[in-house]
Parts: structure tokens; sequence; C-alpha cells
């Protein structure tokens, strides 16, 4: 059964179908909040957040949709409220323990993560959209409601941003 | 012709061919190396390790579900109900409209009208009448009519209750939790548990291999009235729970039941280094209220 189907028999009152939706997409939501510098507890408990909204909103899910995207719409409200409730969240965070708990290969890699830790969020959450959930620009300026050209522009240039903060670093 | 931001955008997005690439670099060589430089850092962005989502979480989801479930199949019936009630209200009027329509033309029958509205009138001359063998007594020996109807009904609503009773059991008992998960989700449907069943509930959360249910079948059974039994058994099984949220959600109910022959093992839990710190404080605080109460 496709995404697409599962939601809509979730919004028509079949609620199974949210631990279908549940086991499939619960790691690609937390791996979104947590490279967007969540530490791990945070991400779990924002994709917790997710799936409830899942199951609560279920009926502004409507034939023609596409699932992915509509999820991490879902998701980006999740975190912009979070934000809105923190917003000294950084400070809060218990920085040292988070990049403890996560594995880089290389120095390199390290330093790449911290510089897009740096990236003004409108860059970063372009990049991490496409870069690792691998949607595409249509979906992503859906997410975000703004024009796919402006998300190709935000892409190149939170790129070149990313490489300027990069080499400052270095 | 494409600019350089779009160009880029396109090629990370599988769009444009390395040929196309070289046609526009050849007419413009200039962005060249800031393209491949970008292109570089796009494929070195590191692949950060997502941590597993814990088993903790996972409960939390399927607890917070199987809430949802029961709360829907609640709302449902009621919904349900509600068309029941509505018809059989329908029913009542029609039906009593025909009653006093018969009972009526009968009186007109009869020349009496006033026995119809003048209920303690009626009565006494009912009485009279009946006691010197009068009609009106005919009228009245429908009533038992209506009431029997309304006793069926009663017998009727007890009969589906056992049914629900029998299928929740049977369901109890089967191999997918999912299923089991589903006879704790209509047990919801029940104002009142009968003993057989409560004990079933209180078995599940005892020894359901799977925590899911077991959660479930803790939540559903706080919702009725337990006997003394039944909650030392969920003393005992606080004993001898290893999984942490059942541990938690154990300790929170037998706290909310005020069951105070619960202190023993509570203190038996701080007190022990290979529990968890969460729950030690947890347990820790049951003791306090448990205490005061």
């Amino acid at each position: 059964m496709v995404d697409e189907q599962a939601m809509m028999a979730l919004a028509n009152g079949d609620l199974d179908k949210a631990a279908v939706l549940y086991e499939r997409y619960k790691k690609p939501v937390m791996g979104y909040f947590f490279r967007s510098g969540l530490s791990r507890d945070n991400a779990e408990d924002m994709m917790q957040q997710v799936f409830y909204r899942l199951i609560n909103y279920r009926k502004s899910f409507r034939e023609g949709y596409i699932f992915k995207p509509w999820l991490f719409r879902v998701a980006r409200n999740v975190l912009q409220d979070f934000l809105k409730r923190n917003k000294n969240w950084k400070e809060l965070d218990d920085k040292l323990e988070v990049e403890e708990e996560k594995d880089y290969n290389e120095e390199q890699e390290f330093q790449l993560k911290l510089a897009l830790d740096k990236l003004p969020n409108e860059y970063r959450e372009v990049i991490l959209l496409s870069r690792y959930e691998e949607l595409k620009y249509d979906e992503i300026a859906d997410i975000l409601q703004i024009s796919v050209s402006l998300v190709k522009v935000r892409v190149h240039r939170g790129l070149k941003i990313l490489r300027e903060i990069y080499f400052q670093m270095e | 012709m494409k600019n350089i931001e779009e160009l880029f955008a396109d090629y990370l997005d599988g769009k444009v061919s390395e040929q196309e690439l070289e046609v526009f670099f050849k007419e413009s060589p200039s962005g060249k190396q800031e393209f491949e430089e970008l292109r570089q850092l796009f494929q070195d962005l590191p692949d950060t390790k997502v941590p597993e989502v814990s088993e903790e979480a996972d409960n939390q989801f399927y607890t917070h579900l199987s809430t949802q479930k029961a709360e829907n199949k609640k709302a449902n019936f009621r919904v349900w109900s509600r068309d029941v009630f509505k018809y059989a209200a329908m029913f009542l009027v029609v039906g009593g409209a025909y009653y006093f329509g018969t009972l009526k033309k009968e009186t007109i029958t009869i020349e009496k009208p006033i026995y119809i509205t003048q209920t303690v009138t009626d009565t006494i001359k009912v009485k009279e009448e009946s006691a010197t063998g009068g009609s009106v007594a005919k009228n009245n020996l429908q009533q038992p009519q209506v009431l029997k109807e309304i006793d069926n009904i009663k017998k009727e609503m007890v009969q589906i209750n056992e049914v629900q009773h029998k299928m929740i059991m049977a369901m109890l008992r089967q191999e997918s939790a999912s299923s089991r998960l589903q006879a704790i989700n209509y047990s919801y449907d029940l104002d009142v548990a009968d003993k057989s069943l409560l004990n079933a509930l209180v078995e599940t959360l005892e020894s359901d291999p799977s925590v899911n249910v077991r959660l479930a079948a803790l939540e559903a059974v706080g919702r009725f009235e337990l006997t003394p039994n039944m909650k030392e058994s969920m003393v005992l099984t606080l004993a001898e729970q290893k999984d942490p949220s059942m541990q938690m959600a154990l300790i929170k109910k037998l706290v909310e039941l005020r069951e105070v022959k619960a202190l023993p093992i509570l203190a038996g839990m701080v007190n022990n280094p290979t529990v968890s710190e969460q729950i030690r404080s947890q347990a820790e605080f049951g003791i306090k209220i448990l205490n005061v109460l």
C-alpha cells in the first residue's frame, strides 16, 4: 500500500494505518529534527509530536495530496513552534553532549556540520530537505510555501554562504 | 538560457546532463570553478548518523494510538446510539399516538373521554368500573403489553452485553497482538465489566507478551471498579515487570487507585540500583503520595 493510500485510509477512520506510516517515516522525521540541530531527546519528542498531529489532523489530508511533502510540512510547523517556544534553544541544549552523540568519520565532516549549523535557517532548511530528505524542489516549495525558483536560488546561495563559513572556520 | 543559480540547482536535481554543462561553460566559462566547488561541497556534506528511535518512544506512540482508537470507537458508538435513540423515540411517538388514538376511539364509543387525561380520576373510575364490570378496564389491559415490550428490550440489551463480553474475551486469546489490542479497545464500549472480563484484562496486563497490549490493558482496567484481589494482582505485577514504560504506568495507576499494598514494592524499587533512575524517582514520589493518603 503506497503512502497516499494509507493516509487516505487513516483520514477515513482506519487508525491502524497510522502505525504503518509511523514505521515508515519515524526515522526520516527524527533525522530531519536531529540534522536541524536538535539534541537526540528533543528530536525524538518533536518526531512524536509530528505523528500525534498526523493522527489529530488526519482529516485535512485530501485526495491528490502527496504524503511525504505533506508530512514534512507538518514536521516543519512542529519545528517552527519549538523554535518560537524556545528562543534560546541552542544555549539550552548541551552542545558538547549533542556533538558526542553524533558520529563523524572525518574532521572535515565535523567542521562542515558545524558550518551547516551556523547557516541561516532559510538556507539550511532547503539544503537539508534537498540533500537528506531527497525531496524535489517543487515539493520543498510546497513545504515552505515559496516558489520553486526561490528554492533553487536558496540552494545555490546557501551553498555559497556555507562555503564561506567553512573557509572562515578553517 | 539558464542562469548559474538555476543551472546549479537543476544539476543537483538530476535535470542537467554533463553535456549541457559543457555547452554552458563554453559560453560562460567564468562561473565554472565556483560551480565545481559548490558541487563538491554539496557532495561532501556529512551523512550524519541519525540515532535509532527508542523503544520508549515507540511504546508511547502505540499507547497514544490505542487511546485514540478507543476514543474514536466511543464517538462512533455515541453517534450510533444517538441514531438508535432517535428511531426509538420516533417509534414511541408513533406507537404512542396510535395507542392513544385507539384509546380515544374506544373511549368515544363508551362516551367517556375524560378518562384519557385525568389519570387519578381514571384510576378511580377503572376501579369503580372494573368492580361493576365496565368497559374502561379493557383499555388499561393494553398497558402491560407496552411494559412487556420494554422488558423484552431490556433482556435484549443484556444479551448484547453478554455477547460483547464473550467477544472481547475470545479476542483477548487471539495470537495477533493487534487483535488483542482491538479487544481492549472494544472494552471501552462497556460501562460495566463483569468479573470474568475484568480478570481477563488483569491477566492480560500481567502477562501478555506484547508491552503495548499490557499498557493498553492497564489503561482499560483503570476505568472499572476493581476488587481488592485484582488490585493485589496489579501490585504483584509491578514486582515482576521489567519493562520501564510498564513499570511507570503501573506505579501511576496504583497510586491513582490509592493501593497502599504497593508501598513495600515501591520501597524495594527505590533501593534497587538496577531499576532506572526515572522509575526510582517515580516510585519515591508514589510512596510520598500513598503515605499522605
